[in-house]
């Protein structure tokens, strides 16, 4: 049995499923990013697991004891929220000494750890701040410290770097992974941001409309979306419409050119219509003719910094491709002429169904 | 970069409101003060507040006032800020019905309160409510339940209820502690706002004391006022000196409830 075990756990409001039968199952000293987007039961499944919200079906179970109906204050739970949410009252080292306060520890005890989980997020030279004297990052910090200090069995966050600019979000991104490794706890990380979410996690799980889409490791949903909605939800994507040519040789036409994929779905009939998806970064320049090649038009050429998105378009259909920024080489400009080359692993099919959830998620292309 | 504002004047416009606001506040304080210090043309003298000071009957109903101000804060305290909290963590979808509550007692007249309290509880079947000094506490806490909601209520949005006590409840405490550890230091300030309130009105209510049979300060001073001008001009000023010491000395004794307005709330 798992470390913290998650059984057919659903919260409806009304007829609303806010979280619908979700099993999940999370190892000790693992950390979980739990991805979706706004109103996906993420972080309403946060809640559950804190025991903020009593689910209305369903177990939680940890360490082989059942929690389900156990208040927050008695579940050994670190908590970190989106606002801080520091005591205004309270310095820094006060803030990181209410747990053990509540608790009755011994002072001199209270004064250590106080001191050491201060020095781990680097602020030890600033415990009598108060919260308003702290920038968002230190506050964070200082919440991080906090939820620590009365050694939780587990770390629950709930998107604890939204409310933070750019640099300082990379920084204690970097700064809880090596914590949460540092102290081997079971951690669950809840986000909206998938590049957060596959930089940091052993494992995600992407939900959407209170379902779990996929499990897997980081690699596994963005290499292998078992789902359109994870497809279309984790990285970018180009979607394009293409017909069965010939099923025992994975062979479609997208807009009249010929290309090869090892991911057709089984049974399907010569001349069905299929959705195919394909990652920018995937596609790459070709010179030469040859197999799976795509032959467009540069249509738009947008700078990203590290990468740059050429827009191609092939006839009735357009599609994107990264390529890596290099100052030494010429990049193709709008009107060239373009062939490119798709590895067959890199085209993926979707049926029908999924076809059609694909078509209400933003993709490119 | 480092560019710090200049501290701006104030325009002509303002300085005129502020010198009218003065004049308003002031002017009649003014003459009061010097009202209870001449006689018309004569000689100043401190004979009225002599004659205050010197009066068993001023002193008990300034001793009888204070106490019925600070049980209808205790009291007024534990009924309000329990409920105003509950609302704003569990049912802020009540927040509007509570609030229409706490304003009944200004469309209630004073003399129908008191006549009404009387009625109801005065027969001596009504327990400890048919003792008057407990019914006076209880129908002051009613009488400030406006002042006393606004206050706490509006200490209570400038902080972030529900995750503050969810994060204190992550941390283990159980609900006393998360009131008194965070909900209250967290609000002081609105607290603090609401006491002086509350003192400032009990201090001098007249109409439901009266009624009621009781000596208070509200009481003394209109009898005062009755048979001797001058001296109850100079009461009128000293229970104005009292108030701010009071109010004053319960700042100093919180230890500055305004240093969390400053700092601003978790937000």
């Amino acid at each position: 049995m798992s470390y913290l075990e998650l059984s057919g756990v659903r919260q409806t409001y009304g007829a609303h499923r806010a979280v619908d039968d979700i099993d999940l199952s999370i190892e000790r000293s693992e950390l979980v990013a739990i991805l979706g987007p706004s109103g996906s039961g993420k972080t309403t499944l946060l809640r559950i697991i804190g025991g903020f919200v009593r689910p209305t079906a369903g177990t939680v179970v940890l360490d082989g004891v059942d929690i389900t109906h156990r208040p927050p204050q008695r579940r050994r739970m670190g908590m970190v929220f989106q606002a801080y949410a520091l005591f205004p009252n309270l310095s820094a080292a006060d803030n990181v000494a209410f747990g053990l306060r509540v608790a009755r520890r011994p002072r001199a005890e209270i004064a250590a750890r106080v001191r050491e989980l201060l020095e781990m997020v680097d602020l030890g030279e600033k415990g009598d701040r108060y919260p308003h004297q702290l920038s968002g990052g230190e506050q964070q910090r200082v919440a991080l410290a906090r939820a620590l200090a009365p050694s939780p069995q587990v770390l629950l966050l709930d998107e604890p770097l939204s409310a933070l600019d750019a640099r300082i979000r990379l920084f204690l991104r970097q700064e809880i992974r090596r914590i949460q490794r540092q102290l081997g706890i079971t951690t669950v990380y809840v986000t909206h941001d998938q590049e957060e979410a596959l930089a940091l996690a052993d494992r995600v799980v992407v939900m959407n409309r209170g379902q779990v889409e996929q499990i897997g490791t980081p690699a596994d949903i963005y290499g292998h979306p078992s789902t359109a909605f994870v497809a279309a939800f984790v990285g970018a994507m180009n979607r394009l419409q293409a017909t069965v040519q010939d099923p025992s040789r994975g062979l479609l036409t997208i807009d009249g050119q010929t290309l090869e994929t090892g991911h057709l779905p089984p049974g399907i009939a010569a001349g069905a219509s299929v959705q195919v998806l394909l990652r920018p970064e995937r596609i790459t320049a070709a010179s030469d003719g040859g197999a799976n090649h795509l032959t467009g038009t540069v249509d738009e050429v947008g700078f990203l910094g590290a990468t740059v998105r050429v827009r191609l378009r092939l006839k009735e259909q357009a599609c994107s491709m990264d390529v890596v920024y290099d100052p030494e080489r010429e990049l193709p400009r709008p009107g060239d002429r373009l062939q490119v080359f798709v590895p067959p692993s890199a085209l993926q099919t979707l049926h029908d169904e999924e076809a059609a959830a694909a078509a209400a998620a933003p993709l490119l292309g | 970069m480092g560019h710090v504002r200049a501290r701006s004047r104030p325009s002509a416009g303002a300085l005129a409101v502020l010198g009218l606001a003065v004049i308003f506040f002031v002017l009649p304080l003014a003459a009061t003060v010097q009202f209870s210090l001449q006689h018309g043309s004569q000689a100043i003298t401190l004979a009225p507040y002599q004659e205050i000071v010197s009066d068993p009957l001023f002193w008990g109903s300034l001793q009888f006032s204070v106490t019925m101000a600070l049980l209808t804060i205790v009291l007024g305290m534990l009924v309000v800020v329990p409920a105003a909290y509950w609302v704003r963590l569990r049912l802020p979808q009540a927040h509007g019905v509570v609030e229409f509550i706490c304003l009944l007692p200004f469309v209630v007249p004073g003399v129908v309160l008191a006549i009404g309290l009387a009625r109801a509880y005065g027969s001596g079947n009504a327990g400890p409510l048919s003792n008057f000094q407990v019914l006076l506490v209880g129908a002051y806490t009613v009488l400030s339940l406006p002042f006393l909601f606004r206050a706490v209520d509006s200490g209570l949005r400038a902080i972030d209820v529900r995750t503050l006590t969810e994060a204190a409840l992550s941390l283990g405490a159980g609900w006393p502690a998360v009131l008194w550890r965070v909900v209250l230091p967290n609000i002081r300030a609105g607290l603090l706002a609401g006491a002086f309130l509350v003192f400032a009105i009990v201090l001098g209510e007249y109409t439901i004391a009266s009624l009621l049979g009781f000596s208070t300060l509200g009481v003394y001073t209109e009898l005062e006022g009755a048979a001797h001008a001058h001296a109850a001009a100079a009461l009128v000023v000293l229970s104005f000196a009292l108030v701010w010491s009071c109010i004053g000395l319960m700042q100093i004794v919180s230890g500055g409830g305004t240093r969390m307005l400053e700092g601003g709330g978790a937000r």
